[in-house]
């Protein structure tokens, strides 16, 4: 059993951070000490695709005696400001205020992300002043440039799919420098934020993290092998014993949710995620 | 050589809530016959086949005829993995 609060955090770009918080009604035995876990969303239309999931994930573990919370960065879903508003600076400070808020139930916070959210996440957690306790990644995209070319593809494909005039990546590159922006499925990114995304590469990050933090990488797919092996941004990487410990790789047969143009639920997603919470 | 259950695999996987993926046959057409085939549906689609094949498409190769039918996607993964 849980409750659920709604909450309007003020945040350090003068907006307001909207979070739903699921509290258990009792402390857990098979929890043990009080647990945060903070749901940090995806970008743009995998954002919306995300939201089912993460509510039924927060409530599962609330459920199971975890405090879970949902919140929307500045300028999307129910948090203030527009979107175009705020640029991937700001989406960090968000979490870092929602890690504060969090900070005020327990000491003991992990998060849960999906694609390109690990990587301002992993941005998150390798700072001095950040404790998280354990990192879920669900089907992660290793780096930003990939989250571009993934828009850019998406722009090509709209037009293929609506039988429209094809459209070359050379031309959507130079409708960005003309415009200056990338509009896919609505969402209008901005060439800074493009910039911005870039740049972001969770192999800068994951050898700190891993000094500090446990990691879950999940890969889901219907078709997928059980072996479950270390990704190729990760192999590159000089990994010692101590950080490998720390990382476990999860292949989770079931279908990849965020690319369903219907709501869909990924139920054993749900149950491996909950797994490594509650022992 | 690419098996045509291999491609629907990949279809099967993007397209879950679409019935009969593994029913289908060659000519079977995809683009404007499956509701489910949208432009993430199709990215997530090039992606999976990149990964699975071990193959990178150039953008640019990619347009509507690719996705005409499962014969016309299955060739084109042919063409790319003898490139």
């Amino acid at each position: 059993m849980h409750t659920t609060d709604f909450h309007y955090l003020p945040s350090s770009q003068n907006s307001q951070i909207f979070i739903a918080h699921y509290a258990p009604l009792e402390q857990s035995e098979a929890v043990g000490a009080s647990q945060a876990v903070i749901f940090v969303p995806p970008f743009a239309e995998e954002m919306n695709r995300s939201k089912r999931m993460y509510v039924l994930c927060a409530r599962l573990l609330a459920d199971a005696g975890i405090h879970s919370l949902c919140f929307d960065f500045s300028g999307t879903g129910d948090s203030s400001g527009e979107w175009g508003d705020f640029d991937y600076a700001d989406w960090k400070n968000n979490l870092i205020d929602v890690f504060q808020f969090a900070k005020k139930i327990t000491s003991n916070i992990s998060l849960v992300t999906l694609r390109d959210s690990a990587l301002i996440s992993l941005n998150l957690i390798k700072r001095a002043d950040i404790q998280i306790d354990k990192c879920v990644l669900w089907d992660p995209i290793d780096n930003g440039d990939a989250l571009i070319r993934q828009l850019v593809r998406m722009k090509i494909a709209s037009a293929m799919a609506s039988d429209l005039k094809k459209i070359t990546t050379k031309e959507v590159l130079e409708s960005i420098e003309q415009s200056g922006f990338l509009e896919v499925g609505g969402y209008y990114v901005s060439a800074d934020l493009i910039d911005q995304i870039k740049v972001e590469k969770i192999s800068d990050s994951i050898e700190d993290v891993l000094a500090l933090t446990e990691m879950h990488w999940m890969t889901t797919g219907k078709s997928n092998s059980n072996s479950a092996v270390i990704p190729i941004c990760l192999s590159k990487l000089n990994l010692t014993d101590v950080m490998l410990k720390k990382l476990t790789m999860h292949t989770v047969n079931d279908v990849k949710f965020w690319m369903q143009q219907e709501v869909t639920i990924s139920p054993l997603l749900l149950r491996e995620t909950k797994q490594v919470f509650v022992s | 050589m690419v098996e045509l259950e291999q491609v629907l695999d990949v279809l099967a996987e993007s397209l879950d809530g679409a019935a009969q993926i593994h029913q289908m046959s060659e000519e079977a057409p995809l683009l404007g016959a499956i509701p489910e085939l949208d432009s993430m549906a199709i990215v997530g689609i090039i992606t999976s086949i990149e990964e699975r094949f071990g193959i990178v498409f150039d953008d640019d190769e990619l347009d509507a005829e690719v996705f005409e039918t499962v014969g016309t996607l299955r060739n084109q993964i042919v063409a790319k993995m003898e490139n």
